[in-house]
């Protein structure tokens, strides 16, 4: 049974406004009265406050929130990305994302190899890997082309197969952060049906997105970030009211 | 605590995969589209060897009968390791978008890019089979000690290397020291001259030196001889430092590599 639950968690960013040379940081150790140009100060942000979110299996939660809220923060600490500053996290069942399609992909292998390479890099096992090859073949009507090496395919048809690997085990859960689409029309539509396809199969989904239709299309939940914390988890046509509001009020 | 450190241990059984793919893929890219591929590293290896060889057994006078083979494995084994120590600084940089986009583990990285040398450095071996033959060196049982010796410096790429990594991931200039260092480890370690030319108050200098026991390790076999048990005692106590001083960086910086990237 999958579920995630994450108990006041919270995380914070390093980011290194300071030095990232060695050098330097030697020096002003030995020196600090001479090198005080040298300012190390790598701060830290508060991307997530205290979160407390309780996933269970069936829920597909829509994650709404202005930029800069910590929504690809909080997917990526669900992702096992980041670890926590504080709190606990657990997570239950075995979790696969869409954040970069494209990791594993050789443009100088072929198709098939490609497919291989792609399912590895995903975890999966070789047999896993062989099972899905006539799926993709259906999925991406590549034809011969997949007996090409990648770097002979076009921008769309590259997206094609690297989205048909990642989309075509439905694992236990399924982050995605934004659905981003390249290609014509009509593969939009059969790769919307295919993530729903395996939305369906799976137990959970975290999604973030901007667009309503979307949130509304996928999803039977919904979670407000703002500045970090969660100040709304519950039903999607609420959810949506409660963010326009707060939209409206903050302009 | 010490959950982290082990988790990436048993990484390197759950996921050989992936690392087994990456390290194998970099070689097959570097040497795309060309007929020969990888046999270019031989070549280049060879050209160097063979001119070396005959130079310098003249300018130090040394019988080139025993200064080839010498000369030989020394530089094969010291491309091996040299490579490893320069390429582990950036081991993790490398591998940037599969750190930034899926729960991953260091180990993944470090066995690509000892698995990348390792067949570097079997294309590079072959360079010394028509020595061996030339000059009749044959093979008796301690040439089969080169299985443990590639074992124990790949366990110390992995610990040393893992050190080196995140170091050069929170420094970026580090990469560069770590150069100019190798540059001065050449020079002192007994690569090119015959430690016999070395009086012998200043033979300290590769006692001390961890480079030459990690010479020694694949070198020895090469040349037919066994290994010196100070080598076997100091390679074992740098494998131990190496490895606990990896436990501790990973156990208390892992999860802030994502963030230095």
């Amino acid at each position: 049974m999958s579920s995630i639950e994450l108990k006041d968690v919270s995380l914070d960013y390093l980011i290194k406004t300071g030095t990232a040379s060695l050098k330097q940081t030697l020096l002003s150790l030995f020196n600090p009265s001479k090198n005080k140009h040298i300012k190390i100060n790598n701060s830290k942000f508060r991307a997530l406050n205290d979160i407390n979110l309780n996933i269970k299996k069936g829920d597909r939660v829509g994650l709404l929130g202005q930029n800069g809220a910590g929504k690809s923060t909080l997917l990526r600490v669900i992702a096992k990305i980041y670890a926590p500053t504080s709190g606990s996290l657990h997570i239950n069942g075995e979790i696969s994302n869409l954040f970069d399609v494209n990791l594993g992909l050789n443009v100088e292998a072929t198709g098939y190899e490609n497919i291989l390479n792609l399912a590895i890099m995903r975890g999966w096992s070789k047999q896993d890997a062989f099972s899905i090859v006539e799926d993709i073949e259906s999925f991406t009507e590549l034809g011969d082309f997949l007996k090409k090496p990648v770097c002979t395919y076009s921008t769309g048809m590259q997206m094609k197969l690297v989205f048909a690997v990642a989309t075509a085990r439905p694992p236990e859960i399924v982050l995605i952060d934004e659905i981003i689409g390249a290609g014509d029309a009509r593969f939009m539509k059969k790769a919307t049906q295919r993530i729903e396809d395996m939305v369906n199969k799976s137990q959970i989904l975290v999604l973030t997105s901007h667009s309503n239709e979307i949130i509304q299309r996928f999803c039977n939940k919904v979670a407000i970030l703002q500045k970090g914390k969660v100040i709304f988890f519950g039903d999607v046509a609420e959810g949506i009211d409660t963010y326009q509001a707060s939209l409206n009020y903050s302009v | 605590m010490n959950s982290i450190f082990s988790e990436e241990l048993k990484s390197l059984r759950t996921h050989w995969q992936m690392w087994y793919l990456l390290g194998s893929q970099d070689i097959k890219l570097r040497y795309r589209r060309s007929t020969i591929g990888p046999f270019w590293l031989t070549i280049s290896t060879a050209v160097t060897i063979y001119t070396m060889g005959f130079l310098y057994s003249y300018l130090f006078r040394v019988d080139i009968h025993t200064y080839f083979p010498y000369l030989a494995s020394g530089i094969i084994c010291w491309t091996f390791i040299s490579t490893l120590v320069q390429e582990s600084s950036s081991a993790l940089i490398e591998s940037v978008t599969y750190i930034k986009n899926q729960a991953s583990y260091v180990s993944i990285f470090l066995m690509r890019l000892i698995l990348r040398n390792c067949i570097v450095l079997f294309h590079n071996l072959l360079v010394f089979i028509p020595i061996a033959i030339y000059l009749k060196l044959g093979i008796n049982w301690q040439t089969f000690l080169i299985i443990p010796g590639l074992f124990i410096l790949c366990v110390n790429a992995f610990a040393w290397g893992g050190v080196i990594a995140i170091l050069g991931t929170r420094y970026r200039d580090f990469d560069q020291i770590i150069k100019s260092l190798m540059q001065v480890v050449f020079f002192t370690t007994p690569i090119m001259w015959l430690p016999t030319l070395l009086p012998k108050e200043y033979h300290w200098v590769i006692d001390i030196n961890p480079f030459a026991q990690y010479l020694a390790l694949i070198r020895n076999p090469l040349l037919g001889q066994g290994f010196a048990l100070s080598t076997i005692i100091s390679v074992s106590i740098l494998s131990c430092i190496g490895l606990s001083f990896l436990a501790l960086c990973i156990n208390k910086y892992k999860h802030r590599i994502v963030f230095w990237l």
